[in-house]
């Protein structure tokens, strides 16, 4: 798998030429203290969870870096803010990164080379802890109720910006029926507001819909997407009879590679 | 009650409602068979806005069977859902849910529709006794110019106050002869009334509003582009600000003025306003000038050491004999010479005696004329508190008075007061055995006694 003798020592290299949406990713699931890192064969996944109830992955396939090494399958948990911290220590300039791991217990070692500027560098060491294994979600595919819909992402975050910000819940309804795409705020004195888009509308790519879902998020949870919301090109919305909420951020960097980001976010019961 | 309108109107419907969110709290809206009107009233119940849409503007118009609709939202709820106006194509309002609730649907561009549900808080309506075609005086014009009197006048602005004369009218931030302290900017803008496309000022006025409701209006008529026209009598009547677009948009804002019995008169029409006098900034100035040899610094020091203890008067109350003030032309100098002779006067009738010692001491440590001492207090006339020579025709007559004053009697030992309200001086709490004569209602029943 290693091929350079430099890169005896290292079991994960990965090199990538601009950071812009690695970084935007990074940024977008910073809702947690740690995260964990997994990289294997297939590629990359960042994991952060809050509580048992909201869980956010980045996917990097190795096509979208430009070097990517791995010896084994290495997994290693670090604080995720502080990686976007040093991902931002040249602010907005676009940079080259090389991230290196020599294995367990040793720190992740970030190389940053901002392109406007050859003569200075950075490289920072990041404590890696050992990971706790991240919770598993699995929408039943099989699912009689599964619901998908694709939709373009600059709309859905429209959509979601104009929505009351003093609601404590919002509800997503899918339906074959009328109202398709709903979703409403509930918990406003005074004023108790919705969103519906119908499924011919043309920022609906795909809607698949067997079975009417109804389910009641937190709020404060679904807000924590927005900033993958804001740079995602596509947003695929799943759910199903149980109201674990999937939603899949696609985000394309300018050469027009993909990451994912997703978000799985469990439902509030209703006591009544 | 139900009606619909198409996207261009209800941008303007969403504009007016922003706007009348700027004055008040609560919207009302009114339906009745000739059109929807929205209106507000502010919290210190000094102003009134109100803007009357037509039928026409309406492409539905469903009226209840009696025939009109009140009722009142809380204006919060009503900016959420009118926000973003972009992407609408259509607009329905109605009233649902057996007069209890307020449905708001926008229907918007992909398919989007958007609905809130507003509770109605009651079914209150604001009815105002002012008559609106009556005023003597009408001036109308172009928002545009109006834009430009209120962009003349800083965003924090409180009041604006217009001078209307047969043959110009003048914006200011202040009244003739109102006692200010030197850190106020005096703006004004003077304006012929040929600018205006209708000017009638019958009766000669000056009056002072309240310009935040104003600028609210002022952005509705630049959303409609249209024309704007301020119709009023004198000084405590009320001010009324039109807009009309097209025979279908008709704004009204009634905006109560400063009343003549607020301010006081004088022969030669000096108004003045009694503000709060700002002691410390005033004072602070004062340390910080010092003497130099600018005619026009000096002048402002001399105010400053008699408005002093004029305005710690003020304070505490308002006085209604002022003593009259030159008037001078209000776009020439920022300070202001007083007539000493009675202001001094005044301070030693009425002024309290503590605080009138701090400031003047304070005066005379500005002016460097005497060693400062606490217990003294300084009176000088202006021509000598400076050592620097003051342009003798700015200054006015000054009585003579005494430079020094002796020490002010010191407070009496009052032994008689600590023996009567001795028991002030000792512990709070005494335990005291109760007297024998007393009745002892139940024993004691700590166990340990």
């Amino acid at each position: 798998m290693l091929t350079q003798s430099q890169y005896d020592d290292y079991k994960f290299v990965c090199r990538l030429d601009h950071i812009k949406t690695f970084h935007a990713a990074i940024k977008s699931i910073c809702f947690s203290d740690f995260g964990t890192l997994q990289a294997s064969e297939e590629g990359l996944l960042i994991t952060v969870e809050q509580g048992k109830s909201i869980q956010a992955t980045i996917f990097i396939s190795p096509s979208f870096f430009a070097e990517y090494h791995i010896q084994d399958s290495q997994s290693f948990s670090i604080k995720i803010n502080v990686l976007a911290e040093c991902l931002s220590l040249f602010g907005l300039a676009d940079c080259g990164i090389k991230m290196l791991y020599k294995g367990e217990g040793s720190p992740l070692l970030i190389l940053l080379e901002p392109h406007d500027d050859e003569q200075v560098s950075t490289e920072c060491a990041i404590k890696t802890t050992n990971v706790e294994e991240p919770m598993e979600y699995e929408l039943d595919s099989n699912s009689s109720s599964l619901n998908t819909i694709f939709m373009r992402g600059p709309d859905m975050s429209n959509i979601f910006h104009e929505l009351d910000k003093a609601a404590e819940e919002y509800e997503l309804t899918i339906s074959p029926l009328k109202p398709h795409f709903k979703i409403a705020t509930l918990g406003v004195m005074q004023a108790e507001s919705s969103v519906e888009v119908a499924k011919s509308s043309d920022m609906i790519i795909l809607f698949n819909c067997h079975a009417t879902t109804v389910a009641q998020y937190k709020s404060q949870q679904i807000r924590l997407t927005n900033k993958a919301l804001q740079v995602a090109t596509k947003v695929a919305i799943k759910t199903d009879a149980s109201g674990l909420l999937e939603m899949h951020f696609m985000m394309q960097s300018d050469a027009q590679e993909e990451m994912y980001v997703r978000f799985f976010i469990t439902p509030l019961l209703d006591i009544s | 009650m139900k009606c619909t309108l198409e996207g261009s109107n209800a941008r303007v419907l969403a504009k007016a409602i922003q706007s009348l969110s700027k004055v008040g709290k609560e919207l009302f809206i009114e339906a009745d068979g000739q059109g929807l009107q929205m209106r507000t009233i502010n919290a210190t119940q000094s102003a009134v806005g109100s803007i009357r849409f037509s039928r026409a503007m309406f492409d539905t118009f469903q009226m209840p069977p009696s025939g009109d609709c009140y009722c009142k939202i809380a204006m919060k709820s009503c900016l959420g859902v009118f926000r973003n106006m972009k992407q609408v194509e259509h607009c329905e309002l109605s009233v649902v849910n057996n007069s209890t609730k307020f449905q708001v649907k926008l229907r918007c561009k992909l398919e989007t529709t958007k609905q809130a549900l507003l509770s109605i808080v009651d079914e209150q309506n604001i009815t105002s006794a002012v008559p609106t075609d009556q005023s003597v005086n009408c001036i109308r014009g172009d928002f545009k110019l109006f834009m430009e009197i209120s962009n003349s006048f800083i965003a924090s602005e409180e009041e604006l106050t217009l001078e209307a004369k047969p043959d110009s009218l003048s914006a200011k931030n202040y009244i003739e002869g109102a006692r200010v302290n030197d850190k106020f900017m005096r703006s004004q803008l003077k304006l012929k009334p040929s600018e205006f496309s209708h000017y009638q000022v019958a009766q000669e006025a000056v009056i002072t509003f309240c310009i935040k409701e104003f600028r609210a209006f002022l952005l509705f008529a630049e959303a409609l582009n249209a024309e704007m026209s301020i119709e009023f009598d004198d000084a405590g009547s009320p001010f009324l600000l039109k807009i009309k677009k097209h025979a279908e948009i008709e704004c009204i804002l009634i905006l109560s003025t400063l009343s003549p019995d607020d301010v006081s008169f004088s022969e030669d029409y000096c108004q003045r306003e009694i503000r709060e006098a700002d002691l410390p900034s005033v004072a602070q100035k004062r340390k910080s000038s010092t003497p130099g040899p600018t005619v026009q610094q000096k002048r402002r020091l001399a105010e400053n050491t008699t408005v002093i203890s004029d305005e710690d008067a003020s304070v505490f109350q308002f006085r209604e004999h002022r003593p009259p003030r030159p008037s001078e032309a209000p776009s020439v100098q920022p300070a202001r010479l007083l007539a000493d002779g009675d202001t001094v006067d005044v301070v030693e009738e009425e002024a309290d005696e503590e605080a009138l010692l701090l400031a003047v001491s304070e005066a005379a440590q500005a002016s460097q004329a005497y060693p400062p001492n606490s217990t003294e207090v300084y009176f000088f006339e202006t021509e000598e508190a400076p050592p620097t020579v003051l342009p003798p025709e700015k200054i006015n007559d000054a009585e003579e008075e005494d430079e020094s004053i002796p020490q002010s009697p010191e407070r009496e030992q009052r032994h008689k007061l600590r023996t009567i309200f001795s028991r002030c001086f000792q512990n709070t709490y005494v335990p005291r055995e109760p007297s024998p004569n007393s009745q002892v209602y139940a024993p004691n029943s700590d166990t340990e006694d």
